[in-house]
Order: C-alpha cells, then structure tokens, then sequence
C-alpha cells in the first residue's frame, strides 16, 4: 500500500516536473508546479512528516507561487520561441547519467537509492534546490522526533540551533542585500 | 514543554570570536544608519578595530590551545577551524584596508559595503568550524550571499550586473549540487557529522553523494571544470571584492574539503586520490595556459588561481599529514602574495581607471615601490625562491612526491614554467616598457599598509618560514594518523557490499 | 672565527645590496659603487681566508647559519660546506667578481641608473656565493634561481630596448623549464634519501639503484643544460648579450653559467652511479663544443661570437664531466673565467670606444687607436685558442687528453675540431676588430679613446691569470690543482696521475698546439693576407652561410613548435571559455528546431521575475540580462554538469573497474 502511494506521488512529480519546463504558457508551467508540490506534501505525508507536508503547502504552494505567478503575469512575456537548442546536450548527458547510475544501482546488491530522479537538468536543478534545503534541515530531525510539531521546535532549538542561527542571519543578509541592489530610485530622486 | 539546551559558559567561550563579530557587525550598521555625517572610511576603520578584537582573541584561542565542540558536534573549534578563521580574518582586514579607496567611487550604501565584508566574514568563521553536512550548506550559502551582492554592486555597471547574475545562478546551481549530495549521503547513511559518516560503507549513492559535494565546493573554489563562473565575475567585480573572493572562500572551502577528504573519506582514498589528481591537472593546465592570453589583469590573476588551486589540490591529492601541512601553508603564501598583486591592482586601477595590462607600462618610472612590490607578489606567484611561494610550492610537491604521484609533480613542474612567461610580462611592461604618461604615481596610507603586510608575509614566509611551519603543523595534528605511503592501502569494500 | 669569516662572504655583499637597495637614492654614485666594490672586495679576502685555512688544515666544515624550514618530513638548513671544491669556486666567483665590479665603475659611468646597477650585480654575487657554499640542494637552488632573477633584471636593464626585454623574458623562461628539471632532481633525491644534505647524500648513495641514479643524474641534468646553455636550451644565452657588458662578463662567461659544471661535478658521486646519464653528458658537452663553434664562425656581433664561444667552452666543461674528468672540468671552469672575462671586458673596452658600436663589420684597425685594449684581447684569444703555455692550452689540452686516453675517440676528435674552429673564429674577431683598413663610421672615429684606468687595471690582473691560470693544474692529472680537488672531484675507482705514458700526452699537447696554431693560420690567411677571400668562401656555399648566420634555425624551430602552439592554445581556450560554447549550442540549435526548453523557461521567468522583484529593471541592468539570455550562464551551468559527469565516469569506470565489470561499461 505504502509502495502503491509512494510510486503515485513520485510519478506524479516526475511527470509534473517535466511539464513545468516543457509548458509553452507559463502559467500552466506555474499550476503544474503548484501540482508538484502538493505531491511532493504528500510525499512527506507517507513519511509520517505532517508538519513538513504542511508547511510544504502553506508556503510553496501558498506563497512563493502566488509571488512567482504574480510576477509572471506582470511582466506579460511575449511569447518567443522556446524551443532551447541545448536540449540535445542536455538529453544525451541525462540519458547517460542515468544509464551510468542505474548500472551502479544494479550491479551492487544495496536497494536502488533515489539517484535517477537527480537526471535533472541545469534548469530543474533550480527546483530540486528549494526542496533540498527543507530536507536537508528538516530531515535529521524527523527520523528521530517522527513528525511532531513540537518536537521539531524542540530539536530546532536545541540540537539544530547553530543551523537555525545562521540561517537567521542569512535572512539578514538577504535583506540588506535586496536594498542595497534593488533601492535606487529613491535615491535618484534625492 | 522542556527545552533541554546545555550551553554553559564554556561552550559560549568556544562561540565567542562569531559572537564578538555578529555583535560588531550590528554595530557598524547601526552607526551607519544612525551617524549619517560620519565619514564612511570611519567605517572602514571601525571594522578593522572590531576585526582585530576577534583576531586578537583568535590568536588568544591558538596560543591557549582551545578546543572544544558544540551542538552535538555540528560546531568545532580545533586547531584547523583556529587556523582558518585567523586566516580569514586577518584577509578581511587587508581587504577593508584596500577598499578604502575604492568604496569612495560608490555613490551610494557605502557603509552597507563593509557590513556586508563582514557578514562574509562571519559567514566564512562559521565554515571553517563546520563539522557536519548540514553546517557544511547552511554556512556555505550564508557566506555565498554576502558575496552575491558585493559582486553586483556597482551598479551603473554593465559588467559589475552581469558578474553578479552570472554569479548568483550558477551559485545557485551549485548548492542545488550541494544541497543534493548532502541529501544522498544522508539517505546513505543516516549521518550527517563528518567522524560519523567515516565508519560508513561506500555505496554508490555515497560516493556519488560525494561527488555532488565535490563539485559543489569545487565550484567554490574555482577547480576545472567547476570554474566557469571565475573570469567573467573576476572581471566585473568591484576589484576589492574580486580580491577577497579570490582568496577568502577558497580558504574556507578548504577548511571544509580538508575535513571531508580527511575525515570523512579517509577509508576511501584510493578513489579520490584520482578524482584529486585529474581536477589538479586539469586546473593547473587550464588555468596556466588561458592565462596567457590575457589582456586584463583581473582576468590574468583569475586564471592565475585557477591554476594555483590546482596547485593546492596537489596537497588534497597526497591524503596525507604532510599534504594537509602544505595546503594550509600554501593558503598563507597565496594570501600575502595573491592580496598584494591585487592590492596593486586596485592601487593602480584607482588612479589610472584602467585594468588593462597595457597600462602597466612603465610603471617603475612611475611609482618604483609598486613596481617592485608587483614584482616580488609575481615571483612569488610563480615560485620563485627565496620568495614565500617557492616554500609553499616545494612543501606542496613534496607532499606528493612522497605519495610516489609523479604524473602530478611532472605536470606541476612544466606549469609552473609556463606561469612563469605571463607573470613576467607583467614585470617585463612594468620594467621595460616605456610608460605613455610618465607622471608619478602615489597611493594612500591604507593601501600602503596593505602592500607593505603583503611584502612583509612574502618576504618572511620565504626567509624564515619556521613559525609559520610549527604553526601549521600543529593545526593539523588531527591528521597524523592518515595512512602514508607506507602504510598499507586500505581495502575497499565491493559495490554496494 | 672561521664560522663567521665564512657567513661574511656572502653576507657582506648583502648588506650591500640592502643599502643601496633601500637608501640608494640618498647616496651620491660615489658612495654606491664604493659600497658595493667594497664589500666584494671583503668577501674575496674572507674567501682567501677560508681558501688558506682550508689548504692548511684540509678539513672540510659545515657552517649552520640558522634552520630554515623543519616541519613534516622535511630538514633544511641554511647552512654552507666549505670544502676545496667550494674554496675554488669562492675564489673565482669573489675574485673575478670584484674585478668585473671595479670595472664597471668605469665602463656604467654616467649611465641612468647606476645604483640600480651595482645594486644588482651585488645581489647576485650574494645568489651566486648562495650557490657555491650551500651545503644542501635547496641552497644550492635558492641561489639557483636567485642568479636567474639578477640575470633577468640585468639583461632587461636598458629601459626602453625591447630586443633587451625579450631576451630577458626568453632568458628566464629557458632556465625555468632547466629549474623544473632540477626540482624534479630534487624531490627524487628527497624521496630516497629523506634529507637533502650532500654529505649524507652521498654517504647513502650506494643504496640507490642503478635506474633511479640515472633519473636523478638526467633530471640534474635538464637543469645544468638550461643554466650552462647547452644543446638543447641554450639559445638564450646569445640574446642575452643584450645586456651591459660587464654583466656579460660576470654572469654570462665567467660564474652564472657554470653553475651547471659546478653543480655536475658537486653530484659526481651520482653520476659515477648512472653510466647512462655520464654519456648523455658527455654528448652533450661534445655537441655543443662543435655545434656553437660552428655559429661562432660567422656571427658579426663582437659579443655574440664571445657568447658563442661560452657556449662552446662550456661544452668542453661538459665533455669533462662526461668522461670522468671532473678536475679538468673545474680547472677549464676556473681557467675560462679569468680568459673569458678577459676577453668580454676587452670587448666592452671596444665597445666603449666606439661609443656603443657592436658591429665587426665596422671596426678594423684598432690596433694603434686602443693599444690597451688590443694586447690583452690578444692575451685573451692566445688563451681561449690554447696556445702554449696560456692557460686555455692547458685546461683544454687535459680534456682532450682525457678524452683520448680513455677511449673516447670520437669526442675527441668533435673537441679537436672544435678548437680548431676556436682558434680561427677568435683569431677572425681579432682580425676584423684590430687589424686591416678602418671601417668605423667617421664621426665614431674622431672620438676614439683608450678606456681609463679603473677599466683597464682590472683587465691586466685578468689578462695576468689568462697566462699564468694554468701552471697549477701543470703537470697534467697531477698538478697541485688535482691534488687540492681529488678528496672531492675524484671519479670513483679513477686513480691520479693515470698510466699514459708521457710520450702520448706530449704528442697530445703537440698535436693541440699544432690544431690551434692551424686555426690562427687559416684566420691570418682569410683575414689578413687576403681579406677577400672569406667573402668568396662564403659565396661559394651560401646554404651553409646562411644557415650558419641563422644559428641552424634553432630559434625559429622553437617558437614554430613550442612557443606559438602554447599561445595559440590560451588564445583558443580563451575564446572557447568566451565564446565558442555559444556558437556550438548555436550550430546545434539550427539542426534541431524542436525540442524541449528546460533551461530557457527556468531562465526567462525565474531569473527575470527574480531580477524585477530585486529592482533590476532598470535599462542597464535589462542589457546584462539579455547577454544573459544569449545562454552564457546555463551554458557555463551545462559545464560544471559536463564536469560532473566526467566525474561520476571515472569513479564509476574505476569502481567497476576494481571489481571487474569495466570493460562492459566501456
């Protein structure tokens, strides 16, 4: 049953993801994005992460892609040929990691682990990103606290707190950073 | 609810350098938007003030010996992570020296320009203790912003935007490589802190895992074919900026590769030895050899550490004591003599508004004390004895040799000739070359300072390097028991066993 | 005492060189040539010192002056040997040194930058001195490359000459692929010894194997070759006669370039180890007697045929090396420096008067206007054509005879021909310099002068040892000069005063004096009695003239072959990390007008949405962007995957490789 919804969502989120880059309108690319996210809420939901899942919603499906829709409709692109010439490349590379890793994966007798969904290319990178760092900061803490809300303000304030701190700061830098380059009219009217 | 969080006095003691500058760096923001008259070279001077207190007590930390981990050993302090952060303190200072000047074109946010140094700064001090992947990505990105935003920030300037886009989305990309391998070696293992993860068993997804990491910290420090993004971000960056990024990250970043390859990895040398010794020569020939078409000194220096990185992963590659030693070594020799030819760089560039090599000119007649410094930081660039760099290349390929990697040391040795001929064009348009406008040039106090420091490390390194030897010999007693050439090479597990 | 005497040799030059170097520009040029002499002059009183105290006692001493680096595996010393190799040796480089130094001070006179000058010229003396007393090869090396540098910035030391600046750069550049293969010796002779001190390693070389010698021995050699401007790296050497004159004499003739001999000899114990590496030698040494004599034949530069005959001379030293004369070589060594000096500080004497004047074409019939001048150059060729009893006759004789008793016909007869060619081309320069119908320019010729005094003092005291230079190494193989050097340059199993009877060495002797008085004959017969038939000579085989005018070509066959495709290769790597990347994604895009866009979408929305939510849109910032939608930086991205994948390739071919399944992969 497990395995039923664990293929389900993953293939949703391949599928899916493929569409985000393959779209020609980019507000389809968009929705199919907000599609994968939920899988991928879903994903966490099978791991017992309900907390991650909810958070996955609230602020990637809730508010990064509302901004990034926003921010596409603004600009009102034309549309221009997207057909990118270095899909060739790009294919023959993939295919090859692929085939490299699978035969890795095959020819040792350890469960097949989770690299041929990594045959990303530079452009999905961006999105595997986003979806790193909450693994990567929330996934110690789940295999030892199993999803709980308050667990994991536990652990992120005791155990996690150096990350958690600095990762404040990167907020920080983050802020000032976006002043200095995007504040200049005000001081040209000055 | 109970928070069981154990810090104790001590632990704090072992945070105090990070603490000391985050609480500076509020400072100096906050005098910025508070004194809106001060004068912004205050600024500068503030910061050093303020950096020179961490430095002093880093140096308090070196002498005392103190050690120590926190936060279930996600954060060291250690001889290494001591040695680093000196390291990158004391670049930064030198750097803000420099930048004096240059800040003073700006037209606006200069005193975000220092917060945002520091902010580097502080980001790099966190590197250099990282001691589990999750610490590894979290500091890295933290210090990868600040620089995001140094590098674009001229920004009337076309190249200045374009280095920094460039910059940001491949660095990006990078961490989705980083945050992406950290992600496999934690499935792999369950481990996240480097001692942990070194009893593991290699597996496909771990190594590749590692490979990810590789390329993501390969990118950091600008190694073939991680370097795409070197030149054309060397080149538009704020001079200043290209000089602290040019030394300070790849100074961290070796912090953290030396942790992994050493620690972490050190059951598996037989495979990255290889790995180490292919980017080696890879960014050793590459960088040599494109450097010689250079027409643009800040594009030459990048090609120029394109090719010393090569030179440092030499060390990488022997995996030993010796090979650690010499890295560490190496980084000081690069300091002084990377940060003094960019000081001249900057010097000059402010007063002739130009980074073309052509302009160099004659620069003897016009300013014999640059010329002289820009020749001795080129020579010991190229490892020219008695110099500090002809040290830290020798310590470096007799690590190697050590290691019986004769490939290596053959292709080191034919690079360092051909180094040889693009820094002395240099000199050769410096000294002999007729300049076209022979009116004198003079630098200010601060960029003085900067040259004399740079000739100083050059000098000393190369004549009496002993301290500075004992010095980085016991900053990586922690690697002693790395298997050497005599030893037994160890058995590698087969795939997925 | 000793101790200290030995630490002023080479410190007091260096004290020289920080005063004139830091406060020059204070000092009035009386002051900065008084200093600068002054100190050399001390140092070859210390060296004496040391020299008579070595003679007295004959024991050999290390003097540690402090611990340079100590840390991994790794002891090194700043420490000096003094033994009588480094006591010979002392005494040329300190003594020959102070006279080119008092020379100069007439001949630089009035020259911008004349503090600068004698600034270099100590700093070298420091370097050279560094490299003759180290007791260990990273001494050795410091000074190594330290004479490279003050070569570099001598050769350059005209402002504005780009010839000069090219030959400085090529100067350098040649030694560093020569240093390269020294390193290289010297990391292998780390890996095997775990030291680098001569004294233990050569007390342990008897461990080594056979291969590991000659590696050793070849790599050493790579080095020697670019230091002492041997076939194949020593083009660079000619073109250095850019610089002033005195540095010609100094570091082109007399010490820098010997350096190689020195340090061939200082590794004889490895090199009696590795017969491969001793002939290679030896061949060397005797190609490039003969080959560079064959230049020097028809050079017009006065000091380009001296440098062709450095080269030569220096093949001889080589020779000696190769066939286990090591003595023989260190004598040539000794006795060349005194003629060679000699004879490039004569020439500079020429050239001085003539007001710059270079060329032989325009000289002639200087015999009355510079008597001077004209005998100790006269002085000089006796001795370099190796007339009885000068010393060139003797150093060179013993080579010869080395050679001949020993077995080694052919270099034997490559080194007779070479003197003979010797003999004529110095006896030419003579010619076409001193003697026959004036052909310098009239305006030149109205101010023709003999040099003052402080120039030609010096050039008596050498012009002196040119004669005399000899008589210690008489007789041959068993001279006072042998018996002085045997404890350290004695080839292993080779016994003194060999065998040979004295009947074969005197016909020897006869049969050099008999090649060299044929060469003086040829160049009298050409030169003087009828100065035209050297042209119809040279008309008649005008290939061979102009191939030899073209030093065989060696030059251009270098930048055909090493210099242009390396430049070629960074201006095309270049481009390609600039450029090409676009053009191919360009081509290939043609082809394929359909496909999926993976990196453009990610790049047209989440970039430019991301520049707009940080205030990019200002017009500036939207052409940098539009660079960017040229696809640079998903191309850049697409390298570091490329990279990536070779990456996952290697580890997967090795992995796979170690447990058997690579070839299927493959």
């Amino acid at each position: 049953m497990a395995h039923l919804f664990f293929f389900y969502f993953a293939g949703v989120i391949v599928l899916t993801s493929i569409l985000v880059v393959a779209l020609r309108n980019p507000i389809y690319s968009a929705l199919s994005l907000l599609i994968m996210f939920f899988h991928v809420a879903g994903l966490y939901v099978t791991l017992h992460a309900e907390f991650l899942a909810a958070v996955q919603i609230i602020v990637y499906a809730g508010a990064i892609l509302v901004l990034y829709l926003f921010v596409v409709m603004l600009l009102n692109l034309k549309r221009e040929e997207r057909y990118h010439a270095q899909f060739p490349i790009g294919a023959l590379l993939g295919l090859t990691i692929v085939t490299e890793v699978l035969l890795l994966a095959f020819h040792g007798s350890s469960p097949p682990e989770p690299a041929p969904s990594g045959t990303s290319t530079p452009a999905t990178n961006g999105v595997t990103e986003v979806a790193g760092v909450t693994d990567a900061v929330a996934g110690p803490a789940l295999s030892a606290v199993e999803g709980n809300t308050e667990t994991i303000g536990e652990s992120l304030y005791t155990t996690y707190l150096f990350p958690f701190e600095v990762a404040s700061l990167i907020l920080l830098v983050a802020m000032i950073g976006s002043i200095v380059l995007a504040k200049k009219d005000i001081f040209e009217q000055q | 609810m109970t928070f069981n969080l154990t810090l104790s006095g001590s632990d704090l003691l072992l945070l105090l350098p990070e603490m000391l500058l985050t609480v500076w760096l509020c400072v100096v923001l906050i005098v910025d938007f508070a004194m809106p008259r001060l004068p912004k070279d205050r600024l500068a001077y503030l910061s050093v003030g303020g950096l020179a207190a961490v430095l002093v007590n880093l140096l308090w930390f070196d002498r005392a010996g103190v050690t120590g981990t926190l936060f279930a050993n996600m954060f060291v302090v250690d001889r290494l992570a001591v040695f680093f952060k000196l390291f990158i303190v004391g670049a930064t200072i030198l750097i803000i020296l420099v930048s004096v000047d240059y800040v003073r074109r700006f037209r606006f946010f200069k005193g975000e320009y220092y917060f945002l140094v520091l902010m580097s700064a502080l980001g790099m001090m966190f590197m250099a203790s990282a001691n589990d992947l999750l610490s590894v990505f979290i500091t890295l990105e933290f210090s990868t912003f600040g620089f995001y935003v140094l590098v674009a920030y001229l920004r009337d300037d076309v190249a200045s935007n374009e280095a920094g886009l460039k910059f940001f989305i491949l660095g990006v990309f990078a961490a989705g490589l980083l945050a992406y391998g950290i992600s496999l070696v934690y499935g792999e293992t369950g481990k996240i802190v480097f001692s942990d993860i070194a009893s593991a068993s290699p597996t496909p997804g771990l190594v590749i895992g590692y490979l990810l990491i590789f390329a993501a910290l390969g990118f950091k420090i600008g190694a073939v074919p991680f370097h795409s993004w070197i030149p054309d971000t060397y080149h538009g960056a704020p001079t200043p900026v290209t000089a602290y990024l040019s030394i300070a990250p790849k100074g961290a970043a070796f912090a953290i590769l030396l942790r992994m390859f050493f620690v972490s990895l050190a059951t598996l040398k037989p495979a990255w030895v290889l790995l180490l010794v292919g980017a080696s020569i890879l960014s050793m020939t590459y960088g040599n050899i494109v450097a010689i078409a250079q027409r643009n000194i800040k594009r030459l220096l990048a090609y120029s550490g394109i090719a010393q990185i090569g030179n440092i992963l030499i060390g990488l590659a022997a995996g030993t004591k010796m090979g650690g030693d010499a890295i560490l070594f190496y980084l000081l020799t690069y300091l002084f003599a990377n940060l003094g030819a960019f000081a001249i760089v900057i010097a000059v560039g402010n007063l002739i508004h130009s980074d073309e090599i052509e302009d160099y000119n004659g620069l003897n007649r016009r300013s014999p004390f640059l010329a002289f410094a820009m020749l001795v930081f080129l020579l010991s660039l190229a490892g020219v004895p008695p110099l500090a760099g002809f040290i830290g290349k020798l310590y470096i390929f007799l690590s190697a040799i050590n290691e019986g990697l004769y490939t290596l040391i053959i292709v080191g040795l034919i690079n360092i000739v051909i180094s040889m001929y693009y820094y002395l064009v240099v000199v050769k348009k410096m000294y002999i070359n007729e300049p076209t406008d022979p009116s004198p040039l003079t630098i200010s106090t601060p960029m003085k300072a900067v040259v004399y420091a740079g000739l100083a490390g050059t000098l000393i390194l190369g004549i009496y390097p002993q301290p500075f030897i004992d010095w980085v010999v016991a900053a990586t007693l922690m690697f002693s028991n790395l298997a050497g050439h005599t030893a037994a090479a160890p058995t590698i597990l087969p795939f997925g066993g | 005492m000793f101790d200290l005497l030995v630490i002023l040799i080479p410190a007091l030059p260096l004290v020289a060189v920080l005063l004139n170097g830091l406060l020059g520009n204070r000092f009035s040029h009386d002051a900065a040539h008084r200093l600068a002499c002054g100190s050399v002059g001390l140092s070859f009183l210390s060296a004496i010192l040391v020299f008579a105290q070595t003679l007295r006692t004959g024991v050999v001493r290390e003097v540690m002056v402090y611990r340079w680096i100590f840390g991994g595996d790794l002891t090194v010393n700043l420490a000096f040997l003094i033994d009588p190799l480094t006591c010979i040796m002392l005494l040329v480089v300190t003594g020959v040194g102070f006279l080119i130094h008092l020379y100069s001070i007439g001949y630089m006179h009035g020259e911008e930058g004349f503090t600068r000058f004698f600034t270099y010229m100590n700093l070298f003396m420091v370097s050279m001195l560094l490299l003759v007393m180290g007791n260990n090869y990273l001494v050795l090396f410091i000074g190594w490359e330290g004479v490279g540098l003050c070569s570099y910035l001598l050769i350059g030391y005209y402002y504005g000459r780009v010839s000069a600046a090219k030959a400085a750069t090529k100067a350098f550049v040649v030694n560093r692929i020569g240093d390269a293969g020294f390193l290289l010796a010297i990391f292998l002779v780390f890996v095997n010894f775990n030291t680098l001190d001569y004294t233990q390693v050569f007390a342990q070389a008897g461990q080594l194997s056979t291969s590991m010698a000659t590696a050793i021995t070849l790599c050493l050699l790579i080095g020697a070759v670019g230091k002492s401007a041997q076939i194949p790296l020593y083009t660079w050497l000619p073109d250095a006669m850019e610089g002033p004159t005195p540095v010609s004499a100094l570091i082109h003739a007399a010490t820098m370039v010997t350096a190689g001999v020195y340090m061939v000899v200082r590794n004889h114990v490895l090199y009696d180890m590795a017969p491969v590496a001793m002939t290679t030698v030896a061949w060397v040494g005797g190609g490039t007697a003969l080959f560079a004599a064959t230049i020097g034949l028809v050079q017009t530069d006065i000091k380009r045929v001296l440098a062709y005959s450095t080269v030569s001379q220096l093949g001889y030293m080589f020779l000696a090396c190769g066939i286990g004369a090591y003595t023989a070589a260190i004598f040539h060594l000794m006795t060349h420096a005194f003629f060679k000096a000699l004879l490039f500080l004569s020439a500079g004497s020429v050239i001085h008067a003539l007001a710059g004047e270079q060329d032989i074409r325009k000289m002639g019939g200087l015999r009355r206007k510079i008597p001077w001048t004209h005998g100790l150059f006269l002085v000089g060729t006796l001795a370099i054509a190796g007339i009885f009893p000068l010393a060139g006759f003797w150093s060179k004789d013993e080579i010869m005879a080395h050679a001949f008793t020993h077995g080694y016909y052919v270099l034997y007869v490559m080194a007779a021909i070479g003197a003979f060619l010797t003999a004529f081309y110095m006896f030419r320069l003579t010619y076409l310099t001193f003697y026959g119908q004036s052909r310098v320019d009239h305006h030149v010729a109205e101010h023709i002068h003999e040099s003052p005094g402080i120039m030609i003092g010096p050039l008596v005291v050498l012009a002196v040892l040119s004669v005399v230079g000899g008589f210690p190494g008489v007789p041959p193989e068993s001279g006072w000069f042998h018996h002085f050097l045997h404890p350290v340059a004695a080839a292993a199993g080779e016994e003194p005063a060999h065998g040979a009877g004295v009947g074969l060495l005197t016909m020897l002797m006869v049969i050099a004096t008999l090649i060299a008085l044929l060469g003086w004959g040829l160049a009298h017969y050409l030169y003087s009695v009828r100065p035209d038939a050297a042209q119809q000579w040279a008309a008649r085989a005008p290939q061979v003239y102009t191939t030899l005018l073209n030093k065989y070509y060696v030059d251009e066959f270098y930048d055909l072959v090493v210099v242009e495709p390396t430049k070629r290769l960074g201006l095309l790597w270049d481009w390609f990390d600039r450029s090409v990347i676009d053009a191919l994604v360009l081509g290939v895009g043609r082809m394929t007008q359909s496909g999926s866009a993976l990196s453009t979408a990610f790049e047209k929305y989440v970039i430019y949405g991301l520049i707009n939510v940080l205030g990019y849109g200002n017009h500036r910032a939207a052409r940098s962007w539009r660079k960017l939608q040229t696809g640079k930086v998903h191309h850049y991205a697409a390298i570091i995957v490329a990279g990536l994948f070779i990456l996952v390739h290697l580890i997967l071919v090795w992995w796979t490789g170690s447990s058997g399944v690579g070839v299927a992969l493959k």
